[in-house]
């Protein structure tokens, strides 16, 4: 499959990933989970919020999903994101980030605390806003 | 034997019936695949994928896969127990599972199936998905957040009642069991006595009323982790308490 220079790979692999959660039949676990959850790590790195061991996790997470599913549409689906890590990991590397703190950058403590906070009509005393996440 | 089809599993000859699959002539053997949609009784589905193997090299569902002469399956590997260990977390993350609460905790297989796999939590992120409960029946309950889309009480009551009181609606992560009219499970002709319900590996059918009859500490697979009433049969040493073969899973 070839796209010009100006694609960007990990939008390609959404885009596939999307069409084969929109298309799984539901009849067998693999596929009717592991393609949400691969879609979602992949939506996470392109929103700033993936960590080094995400690469890993999407290369587990395809490999289950491609021996374990019933038919070719779930023992093909994590292609598109397995091939593009291989063949374009910088792509995968250049987005990453490293974790803030103690916590994941998929996780926002702040807004996590925000309805306490507001029921409670003051800020966290351990995590007051602005200060340390 | 004379007559059998001989094959192996991790290395241990085994003797299987023509037509048999992996899985029955394995549990006959004493030989424990884990398993959640196949059910002795009801027709092989092969969609949890919980019991996949590698035969002769490739994988697939032991519920679904036929013996074959020569045929060699790996059942334990640690590749086999990793995929199976993600998709049992796949089931617990793509479902509102609450073992805490549930009236089911201790004779529920999928739960059963996370203590045998050493399970704590999910590695994967929790889906919380919007799922509905009908209590529309006066004796049976359907808690679609407990269900894994086995589809063992849709085939039970196929199968077994000869109602199709059950089928499915939706398509892929918004799959869901159904009752065979837009009235809900009142409407349907199922009842608390049906195989369906006895069918369910959790609590997503059950009967009302009757949820902690048995009590935390003596249910199902309180004494004895899942599997080990098929292993009793195979005569390992150490598998005191682990029932008769009439308790064996799946039956």
């Amino acid at each position: 499959m070839v796209f010009g220079p100006g694609r960007d790979v990990l939008q390609v692999a959404r885009e596939f990933l999307r069409f084969f959660v929109d298309e799984s039949c539901g009849y067998c676990t693999p596929c009717r989970v592991g393609n949400v959850l691969l879609l979602n790590k992949i939506e996470e790195i392109l929103d700033g919020k993936g960590v080094e061991a995400d690469l890993e996790y999407l290369a587990e997470l395809g490999a289950t999903v491609k021996a374990t599913s019933r038919c070719g549409l779930g023992q093909t689906s994590p292609n598109p994101v397995l091939s593009t890590i291989e063949g374009f990991r910088e792509a995968y590397e250049s987005r990453l980030v490293e974790p803030a703190g103690a916590f994941l950058p998929t996780f926002d403590i702040h807004a996590a605390l925000a309805d306490a906070s507001a029921q409670a009509g003051r800020k966290s005393v351990h995590f007051p806003i602005g200060g340390r996440s | 034997m004379s007559d059998g089809i001989v094959f192996s599993i991790d290395g241990r000859q085994i003797s299987g019936r023509p037509g048999d699959t992996v899985l029955e002539a394995a549990q006959t053997a004493g030989v424990w695949i884990p398993r959640l949609c196949a059910k002795e009784g009801l027709s092989s589905f092969g969609s949890c994928r919980v019991c996949t193997v590698k035969a002769n090299g490739r994988f697939g569902a032991a519920c679904t896969t036929p013996i074959a002469p020569g045929m060699i399956v790996e059942n334990e590997t640690p590749e086999i127990l990793r995929l199976r260990r993600d998709l049992i977390d796949m089931l617990f993350v793509e479902g509102n599972h609450f073992c805490m609460f549930c009236e089911k905790s201790g004779g529920c297989e999928l739960q059963a199936l996370a203590y045998r796999f050493g399970i704590a939590a999910p590695r994967f992120p929790y889906q919380f998905p919007d799922r509905s409960v009908d209590a529309s029946h006066p004796d049976v309950l359907l808690d679609r957040n407990r269900c894994v889309l086995c589809a063992r009480c849709v085939r039970a009551s196929r199968e077994v009642d000869r109602k199709s009181a059950l089928g499915f609606t939706g398509r892929g992560a918004d799959k869901r069991v159904a009752p065979d009219t837009a009235e809900g499970l009142e409407a349907t002709r199922i009842a608390a006595a049906d195989a369906a319900l006895a069918a369910c590996p959790t609590g997503a059918l059950v009967r009302k009323r009757v949820g902690f009859a048995v009590p935390i500490g003596d249910r199902k697979y309180d004494p004895a982790p899942i599997g080990a009433a098929v292993e009793a049969l195979a005569g390992a040493g150490d598998d005191n308490g682990a029932g008769s073969a009439g308790e064996i899973e799946g039956r």
